[in-house]
């Protein structure tokens, strides 16, 4: 589009005020952005905005102020959906993140459908929040759950998971983007190959939204979830991206206002999707936080966005190939936003501590993998993750950092 | 239960001794920034003699820390005095238990139940000066040589 003006990088770290605070009295080089990312002006001016101008309660008041804080939610509702390609608003659920979008369907979905016998498949690249609500859902209804094996590079093992795939399979659920690794994992074949043998497919879009446009049409899955604060947005708030017909099919899982139809005490009706699963009065500043978090990401230049965070990760990768002693764990040719790595036998939180008093803020430990730690045999990794907003700059200075903590390591 | 280190490497751990806990915070406090303090930190973990291998077992790990750490102890018949050594898969770690070992290695049990930790590694700056979370294990570790000292 010939309106939207090329990707300029320092244009839009001037949007993040974040990004100029100091660190130990450092500036602060911010790489733990798979962790949370930081948030342009527009997302802390549309919260600022929302208490002065809009408070109010959404679909209850019969005033013009709550009429028009519902208008400015449902807003909300239409770009998120527009933004992972939703054949309709009401197919995006509000949740408050990606974990609680993931129980809402092993709860709502999995419980309903389940029984003894049935198999769940997961990866071994799953952050925990893919792996313990389907570890309850198996404990609740007496199915299997099922591990896809990863390869030393990271990359998942598609022949491994091909093999596991049968009629006894219902769901199968994995992560578009690893948090720990950043292995891109091949999402349409993988959904197409679960679909072959009628499961279900949920995928973790946690790390993958601020990074790529999501298309679940293209995909072709059942079930999406995402988080707000991993592109931009506020904290506490998620989505679950669900087709209607299997929404519109799933009982509530949590009672209480909103979701319901008619209340007595001798049987109570259920409201609609998404109002079924939305019990009680939403996180309302952040749902119209997140629709001006998505406003921003669809005012880039998206192609220039993404050059632009290929360079700097294929920046660091080279880097990261000249660096003595460093080993990088996970070496998916397919990646996005993530290097994780170790530096000769030291410990990730110590490396982590080091950099940290150098400024730079990277996430050292287990990154809510254990599984995927154990696979590898190790405590945990560095993981420096990028944003939209890093640089070159960014990956120079944690080089020179790492420099400096092998001198105490 | 009892450490499979031999009693030797108990005895002949000088955390405490040398340097003793005032030394060691006056030695820390001279020093001009945090580079030179956490090396010096570093540094003292190396002074730990080594534990068994046979030691670096489930029920000698310290839980609270995302670091491994085992801990063993040793109580000398003649004179009573308890004896502690430790280690970590983090170097940083290491060199804050060592830190704690200055305090309460080789004492009393009643006299380590009667030592407060706090004020003196507020006075070092080493709570201040190392990453809060990385304080985890001296508290983790400091709850455990406490409760070893009650027990005799």
């Amino acid at each position: 589009m010939s309106d939207v003006p090329a990707f300029d990088v320092q244009a839009i770290r001037a949007q993040f005020p974040l990004l100029s605070v100091t660190a130990h009295d450092k500036p602060l080089v911010y790489l733990d952005n798979g962790a949370t990312t930081q948030k342009p002006l527009s997302v802390l001016k549309a919260l600022d905005d929302y208490y002065r101008q809009l408070n109010s309660n959404v679909h209850r008041g019969a005033h013009d102020l709550a009429d028009r804080a519902t208008r400015a939610f449902e807003a909300s509702r239409r770009k998120v959906a527009q933004y992972v390609g939703a054949a309709r608003d009401e197919e995006i659920v509000w949740t408050r993140g990606t974990t609680e979008s993931i129980n809402l369907v092993a709860n709502s979905y999995g419980r309903n459908v389940l029984k003894a016998g049935d198999q769940i498949v997961i990866s071994t690249l799953e952050h925990h929040a893919n792996i313990v609500p389907w570890q309850l859902l198996c404990e609740a209804t007496g199915a299997e759950l099922k591990v896809i094996p990863v390869g030393d590079d990271g990359v998942l093992d598609q022949a491994a998971y091909q093999a596991l795939l049968n009629e006894k399979v219902q769901i199968v659920a994995f992560s578009h983007v690893s948090n720990a690794l950043g292995t891109v994992n091949p999402v349409v074949d993988m959904t197409a190959k679960a679909k072959a043998v009628g499961a279900v497919v949920l995928i973790d879009g946690a790390q993958s939204v601020a990074h790529f446009d999501v298309d679940v049409q293209a995909i072709g899955c059942d079930f999406y979830v995402f988080s707000a604060h991993k592109m931009f947005g506020p904290t506490g708030m998620g989505a679950l991206w669900g087709r209607y017909a299997l929404l519109e099919a799933m009982p509530p899982w949590q009672g209480g206002g909103e979701m319901i139809d008619q209340v007595s005490f001798e049987k109570t009706t259920f409201n609609v999707p998404p109002f079924r699963f939305e019990a009680g009065t939403p996180d309302i500043s952040g749902v119209i936080g997140w629709g001006a978090a998505v406003d921003f990401m669809q005012s880039l230049d998206k192609e220039g966005m993404r050059a632009h965070e290929k360079d700097v990760l294929d920046y660091a990768l080279a880097k990261a190939a000249d660096c003595e002693g460093l080993k990088l764990v996970g070496e998916s040719p397919d990646r996005a936003g993530v290097m994780s790595f170790l530096i000769d036998d030291s410990h990730p939180a110590d490396v982590g501590t080091l950099l940290d008093r150098q400024g730079i803020a990277v996430r050292t430990g287990h990154h809510c993998t254990q599984p995927l730690m154990q696979r590898f045999g190790i405590p945990g990794t560095v993981r420096a993750s990028f944003a939209l907003y890093n640089t070159r700059a960014d990956v120079d200075a944690l080089f020179v950092g790492l420099e400096k903590v092998k001198t105490f390591l | 239960m009892i450490a499979l280190t031999p009693s030797e490497h108990f005895l002949a751990n000088p955390l405490g001794v040398s340097p003793t806990a005032k030394l060691l915070g006056q030695q820390l406090a001279e020093l001009p920034d945090w580079e030179q303090r956490y090396a010096a930190v570093i540094a003292l973990g190396d002074h730990i003699p080594p534990l068994a291998e046979g030691d670096k077992i489930d029920a000698n790990l310290l839980h609270g820390c995302q670091a491994t750490v085992w801990v063993v102890h040793h109580v000398d018949p003649v004179t009573g005095l308890l004896y502690f050594l430790c280690d970590s898969d983090s170097r940083i770690v290491r060199g804050l238990l060592a830190c704690l070992l200055c305090l309460y290695n080789a004492q009393k049990p009643a006299d380590i139940l009667s030592i407060q930790a706090k004020p003196w590694l507020e006075e070092v700056g080493l709570v201040r000066h190392i990453a809060s979370t990385r304080s985890n294990g001296l508290w983790a570790m400091l709850g455990k040589m406490k409760a070893v000292a009650s027990r005799y």
